[in-house]
């Protein structure tokens, strides 16, 4: 196809611009930075274009006409006008229709200072509103973590539409007629595994997830992008991080590849029991005493340095993670085994979302590794039956997986095991704690072959992080994840031509435009009127 | 004035709904003749020549809407509205309960002139009468043979289906709303994007016909366009059967040629006049701003001296001529307030301005009619009024709904402009919700 097929001329407030050929007048426009609210427009969601909050003046063929940008296509030639008064006009209109009823409490809203509906109304709503205080209503618990405001809400139907499209489950939906309508659910609530999006969706804070009630307000959130390890799907996440540097919560990002704008309850809500749960290991220990970082590695190396040693790989480690391992038994003489984790089988959505059977975020690209490798990896099998023959005298267990994620493994006969887990869950006569994903720097392969970017939300709650951890068994020199990822690119064919800085480069923002504390705050911020302390500074 | 019948040719004999009686009169002429003597070609030649157009409100042509429908690659199935849901309008109702017939052969004659094989006849659920009897009359067709059944030279089988619908529905967007009603999703229409797509049903395309515009085909094809021209305007040829209720002596259905004559007429004489002698204060056509009696005694029955849909003088949409009247009797600003709640409920709900809006007015026209501290400043009402009137026009709402609900309220309140403001200044006297409230109750027709 040439391309001039597949862009087309258009005008922008009288800037000439081009534009693709099919997009919608609000893509192109969003495209060139010209921001129109669109409260019941998703772009994973189908387009009824019913909140006519993104009326903007089109003049084609036709002449000169009011149109809604979501579900008009651009067209050579169109003159989009978005500045002049009278499409000004009947968005602050449409806006001001949309919170007549509204409940006005985004002081106490959880969604303040991230609300699509505060952005709007801030940007294009009316300057100035007689408003009659709508009465805060009951508040209604759908789901555990989920809870429904109906006051708040202003009937944009993104969530009916999700549950019809994306997840499939149907829980909620619309009912009644005019001025009655309203967003139910059935007697069981909302309990699917993806309706935590339906708080990300959400654009008025009417679903919202009662733990951000008592969290800190959005605009006092460091992001950070990385990719959930709680399954290999590898969905691109946010991490959103306080100011005391606690991870509070987790969202899905756009990634058309993997998982497009969803993420499952399990990765969003699951991470923190694990993350800041108080049975985590703070440092090594013996099964009498905590002991020095330094004092176990050396235990540790001394002990490795024997015959009859193994290394149990776990999936739950990174590419770069796993290879310093890999080295450092292959200087000890060591023989390698892979965990495999049972497989709980795929669950996929109506929507194109999954969810892998896998719960382990890398089994790919460890098993990939141990492909490539010159020395040869066994399974679990493997090592049961070396075990079993008494060819194990030291093992070094690597787990690092959530707590309901255990390996299972007769280990009788071994006289010395050294553990590298989360939590302690069993007798052993070294423990090392591990890092979790969310305070990791590495790449994880997901079940699709895609390389994932995982990048530290916050600092290894051990002291340091399994990178390290294994540097120092391999007796080599502190480097950096990016680093042991160029000489693993140079090994691999795999991996040629990757690096973290072109993953990182990849990495796609978010098109709602809804990174911790908005646009709005923006505003307010360039405004004066809103201070923030950056605490990292 | 006289009446002229078309539609309604026959509505008096006994036993008007029979198959028997129905063909003994020339029924199912018009549907033989397009079957076996001409191709669809030809009926679509014949319809235009009649000039033809749309009775749902729209005014449409219907040749050319076919036409068009042909150049974008045809429909699968035609869908008849039988759920009319405008106020004070039964035209399509009594349609169907007195002569099932005519409208199933008008629906077999454009099928056949869109080489649709397959016909709906969406019913209103709650009218159990137009439902029981459009059923039989299908069963007595079917086994005549003129449905689900190869027919004439041209060997077309036209399948009927009867589908109940909810009602009533949204004033306006029928067209897209009735398909979904079929595939069961909400009473919602979909928000135009631009293109002249047609309407889909389960992904076919289709296209929507108002009962009566498809009742008029029979008589077309077999008296010939010819007589039907011969009526009417250039513009509007034809007659157009006008319901006629509320306090007037012979409320009922009134087919009459277009243009010859006016509301006044129709009222003075057709319907009997006003009841016990009283004044005629409004009347409240579909989609027109209500008007005050004068106002309307001279306004000709003719689409085409409204600005909708003739783009004539007098402002407003003349909608399918329907009119409700009301005595000297009522209060404008109760009947205003009662009109828009009712419209309020018939919304889909979709779009803000119109589901938000008609709220705010209904609690402002309440506050008015209370008056007292609470009262309110009528320009703010009015102001309210026009953004609504101006919902579709301008890109707030999908459809026209609100504009009829908002320029039949802005019509009660100007009627009466002296009371709206003296409700407005303090002190007025609370009004009594439970008095009875004397519109349109009940109406008793002819037939």
């Amino acid at each position: 196809m040439p391309p001039m097929t597949a862009r087309c001329h258009i005008e922008i407030d009288d800037r000439a611009v081009e534009a693709t050929r099919g997009q919608s007048v609000l893509e192109a426009l969003h495209t060139h930075g010209v921001v129109v609210p669109a409260l019941c427009h998703h772009p994973g969601l189908s387009c009824p274009a019913t909140c006519r909050s993104c009326v903007v003046q089109v003049e084609g063929q036709g002449g000169s006409r009011m149109v809604t940008a979501c579900n008009h296509t651009v067209a050579e030639g169109m003159i989009i006008r978005t500045e002049d008064s009278e499409s000004r006009s009947l968005r602050s209109r449409a806006l001001a229709e949309m919170v007549q009823r509204h409940a006005m409490e985004c002081p106490i809203c959880p969604a303040s200072g991230e609300c699509e509906l505060q952005e709007a109304i801030g940007g294009h709503g009316p300057q100035a509103q007689a408003h009659e205080l709508a009465g805060s209503s009951e508040r209604v618990a759908l789901g555990a973590r989920l809870h429904f405001e109906a006051g708040r809400c202003i009937q944009c139907s993104r969530c009916a539409r999700f549950e019809q499209e994306v997840s499939g489950a149907g829980q909620v939906g619309i009912k009644g007629r005019g001025p009655q309508i309203e967003i139910t659910t059935g007697p069981a609530g909302v309990d699917h595994p993806l309706s935590g999006n339906l708080v990300d969706l959400c654009p008025a804070g009417a679903l919202v997830d009662p733990a951000s009630t008592v969290a800190a307000p959005a605009w006092t959130l460091r992001s950070v992008d990385t990719t959930c390890g709680s399954c290999a799907t590898g969905c691109a996440v946010r991490a959103d991080v306080d100011s005391a540097g606690q991870v509070t919560r987790l969202r899905p990002r756009l990634d058309s590849d993997v998982n497009d704008w969803w993420m499952c309850d399990e990765g969003r809500f699951g991470f923190d029991q694990e993350l800041e749960g108080r049975l985590r290991l703070p440092e090594p220990a013996t099964p009498d005493e905590e002991t020095a970082w330094h004092v176990a590695v050396d235990r540790l190396r001394r002990r490795m340095a024997q015959p009859r040693s193994a290394v149990w790989l776990s999936p739950f480690l990174t590419l770069e993670e796993a290879s310093v391992l890999i080295d450092a038994a292959t200087t000890w003489g060591a023989r390698l085994f892979l965990w495999s984790v049972e497989d709980r089988g795929e669950m996929s959505f109506p929507g194109g979302f999954r969810i892998s059977g896998s719960r382990a975020p890398n089994t790919t690209g460890v098993g990939r590794l141990r492909e490539a490798g010159e020395t040869s990896v066994g399974t679990t099998k493997d090592l049961q039956t070396a075990i079993g023959e008494d060819q194990v005298g030291q093992l070094l267990m690597c787990g690092g997986g959530p707590a309901g994620v255990r390996p299972r493994l007769d280990r009788s006969g071994v006289s010395f095991l050294a553990t590298h887990n989360l939590v302690s869950y069993e007798k052993a006569d070294l423990v090392l704690p591990a890092s979790h994903w969310l305070e990791k720097d590495g790449t994880f392969v997901n079940d699709r072959q895609q390389l994932r970017r995982v990048r530290p939300a916050r600092a290894p709650m051990a002291g340091q992080t399994d990178l390290e951890l294994f540097l120092q068994l391999a007796g080599r020199e502190p480097t950096s994840a990016a680093e042991i990822f160029r000489e693993l690119a140079s090994r691999h064919e795999w991996l040629e031509g990757s690096s973290h800085a072109q993953l990182d480069a990849n990495q796609r923002t978010h098109p709602q435009g809804v990174a911790a504390g908005g646009a709005w705050v923006d505003t307010l911020q360039r405004q004066g009127l809103l201070v923030i302390e950056d605490p990292a500074r | 004035m006289q009446e002229r019948r078309w539609l309604l040719e026959g509505v008096e004999r006994p036993d008007a709904d029979a198959l028997d009686v129905y063909r003994r009169n020339g029924g199912y002429d018009g549907a033989w003749r397009a079957f076996d003597e001409i191709d669809p070609a030809a009926v679509i030649d014949e319809v235009e020549a009649a000039g033809l157009r749309g009775h749902g409100g729209a005014w449409r042509p219907v040749a050319a809407r076919w036409r068009a429908a042909g150049a974008l690659g045809g429909v699968r199935a035609l869908l008849v509205d039988v759920s009319e849901s405008e106020s004070g309008r039964f035209r399509d109702r009594k349609l169907a309960e007195r002569l099932p017939h005519r409208l199933i052969e008008g629906a077999l004659i454009a099928a056949h002139a869109l080489t649709a094989d397959d016909v709906y006849l969406c019913v209103r659920a709650d009218w159990r009468r137009a439902r029981s009897v459009l059923g039989h009359a299908m069963d007595e067709a079917r086994a005549a043979g003129w449905i689900d059944r190869a027919l004439g030279r041209s060997g077309h089988a036209v399948r009927l289906h009867l589908h109940p619908v909810p009602g009533p529905l949204p004033a306006r967007g029928t067209d897209q709303l009735l398909p979904h009603l079929i595939e069961c999703s909400r009473p919602e229409p979909r928000a135009s994007n631009g293109t002249n797509d047609l309407p889909t049903l389960f992904g076919a395309p289709v296209l929507v016909h108002t009962a009566a515009t498809l009742a008029f085909l029979p008589a077309i094809l077999a008296r010939g366009s010819g007589a039907f021209r011969e009526l009417g305007s250039a513009d509007f040829p034809g007659t157009v059967a006008i319901s006629v209720s509320g306090h007037i002596r012979r409320p009922g259905l009134f087919e009459v040629e277009i243009g010859s004559g006016s509301f006044g007429e129709l009222i003075d004489t057709l319907a009997g006049g006003v009841v016990d002698e009283t004044d005629l204060l409004a009347v409240f056509p579909g989609g027109a701003p209500a008007l005050d009696g004068d106002a309307l005694k001279s306004l000709q029955i003719d689409p085409g001296v409204w600005s909708q849909p003739g783009g004539g003088e007098h402002e407003g949409s003349f909608g399918c001529g329907t009119i409700v009247v009301a005595d000297d009797a009522v209060t404008p600003l109760d009947l205003a307030a009662r009109w828009l709640d009712h419209a309020a409920q018939l919304g889909c709900g979709q779009c803000p301005v119109c589901r938000e809006g008609s709220v705010w007015l209904i609690q402002h026209l309440q506050r008015l009619r209370e008056g007292g501290v609470t009262a309110i400043d009528p320009s703010a009402l009015q102001e309210r009024l026009e953004i609504l009137a101006h919902g579709e026009g301008e890109g707030l709402a999908i459809c026209g709904h609100p504009t009829v609900a908002a320029h039949v309220t802005q019509g009660l309140l100007q009627i009466a402009p002296e009371h709206v403001d003296s409700q407005a200044s303090a002190g007025a006297t609370p009004i009594d919700d439970d008095a009875p409230l004397r519109t349109a109750d009940s109406i008793h027709l002819r037939f």
